[in-house]
């Protein structure tokens, strides 16, 4: 089933990415990384399908 | 050699040793590779409305609903006070009632309440070996539509296999125990990884479109082919007097049920929280953290138990105290940092919130109902 993401920003702690923040359903999500996580697998797929992810690395 | 005229009360108390008792004659703890089967616990909510899509656990925990093209239902977590489920111990249910039907489904339509089994505690079943077991599930199951149905059974890992059985519905709305008895799986394709990957998924048809009934029902084991996993499956969803409901779901190995495996609560929740944990549940209960700046708070959280793997967070209701200047300030966000590299035990979670704390203040991280849901903290969700 394709999931509805919104606002979907890339998130990093001590420069390290570790997951995302984003919205579903009306509801605030957080998903780390990891394969092991469905959501994080759904999210993968959403954006390969074109969805936009906000990312702004730490310099 | 052994003596088989020899009454019962001719053998001493003391004469009886585990070591005269075969094996498999007594039932072994944690037989059922279910969890939560009685459906007592539902963390997430005890009631759900307008289910028509997605792949989503919903109320009762462990069991997920997946739905496409067959009707809108609304699900609950069901007190039972009465009926022969409830004659046998069981006081709740996992209840589906179509709110909205639909008579003719197309083709790829389907309705299937299903538990994953992480697949390092399929060990047991030794599917994928010339010593595999034979599984018996037992189950309550109260239907208004009389018929047939199936439960499928599905391994994820190496070659994808399955294998159905059909039970008939024989009353209308009455609670009936149905006992289903699944061949071994000996072909070394159908091996079960022993990771935390989903290794076994049991599925409850509910209604199917021909892509899933047009062929041969799989009654062994056999490489998956969509067309031979629910044939027979009437369409309970149908009619908006339509109600399907389960509990007591056991799975064991063996080719006898045994009387289900009741644990207490506290155990149930134990084995449910490494899938699924909510923190924060009421307004007293909070973590203590610090601030890190005006609009960050870091705070570290150990989970109740350990998850089966990282967690995804879904948050709402939730606020920084900053213990120095009394300041209550909404939380808006709420990120992971590592503990070690990995989050399945303990996370430090950042936590977004209104500007006003003060760097290096001590900061409490409690529940309130900002959002005005009457729902507070945050899910920790490892599940599949």
């Amino acid at each position: 089933m394709d999931r509805n993401f919104l606002n979907v920003v890339k998130f990093y702690y001590n420069g390290v990415a570790t997951g995302y923040n984003l919205e579903e359903d009306g509801k605030k999500k957080f998903f780390p990384i990891s394969n092991d996580n469905k959501d994080y697998v759904d999210l993968q797929k959403w954006i390969a399908d074109g969805g936009t992810v906000v990312d702004n690395p730490p310099e | 050699m052994a003596i088989d005229k020899i009454t019962s009360a001719a053998i001493t108390d003391s004469a009886v040793t585990s070591g005269k008792i075969a094996s498999g004659v007594l039932p072994i703890n944690f037989r059922n590779l279910l969890i939560n089967g009685d459906m007592s616990l539902a963390q997430r909510a005890a009631s759900k409305a307008s289910i028509s899509s997605g792949n989503t656990t919903h109320t009762c925990d462990q069991w997920k609903t997946y739905i496409s093209s067959a009707g809108t239902w609304t699900q609950t977590q069901e007190a039972l006070t009465s009926g022969e489920a409830y004659e046998d111990g069981f006081v709740n249910s996992l209840k589906m009632d179509c709110t909205t039907a639909n008579g003719s489904l197309s083709s790829g339509s389907y309705l299937i309440i299903a538990q994953s089994i992480e697949a390092q505690f399929c060990t047991t079943i030794k599917k994928g070996t010339s010593g595999a077991e034979q599984l018996t599930v037992s189950f309550w199951v109260k239907s208004t539509k009389t018929g047939t149905n199936i439960v499928q059974f599905v391994n994820l890992d190496n070659t994808i296999r399955i294998c159905a059985k059909s039970y008939t519905i024989n009353s209308s709305d009455t609670w009936e125990k149905k006992t289903l008895t699944i061949p071994a799986d000996t072909s070394s394709t159908g091996k079960i990884a022993n990771d935390n990957g989903e290794g076994l998924r049991m599925l409850f048809w509910v209604a199917a479109g021909t892509d899933y009934t047009s062929g041969t029902l799989a009654t062994t084991w056999a490489d998956s082919a969509n067309a031979n996993r629910a044939v027979g499956q009437i369409n309970n969803a149908d009619s908006t007097s339509n109600n399907f409901e389960i509990t007591g779901v056991q799975l064991e190995t063996g080719t006898a049920a045994s009387d289900f495996e009741f644990l207490p609560p506290d155990m149930n929740l134990r084995r449910c929280q490494r899938y699924f944990q909510h923190h924060i549940k009421n307004p007293n209960e909070a973590y203590t953290g610090g601030f890190r700046s005006a609009t960050s708070v870091q705070v570290g959280v150990q989970m109740f138990e350990q998850m089966r793997g990282q967690p995804s967070a879904t948050y709402q209701g939730l606020n920084c105290h900053d213990l120095a200047d009394g300041q209550n300030l909404d939380a808006s966000a709420i990120s992971f940092g590592a503990v070690g590299g990995s989050f399945e035990s303990a996370v430090w979670c950042i936590v977004t919130c209104a500007s006003g704390g003060s760097a290096g203040d001590v900061s409490i991280l409690y529940g309130k109902d900002t959002e005005g849901t009457g729902i507070l903290g945050f899910y920790m969700d490892a599940s599949f």
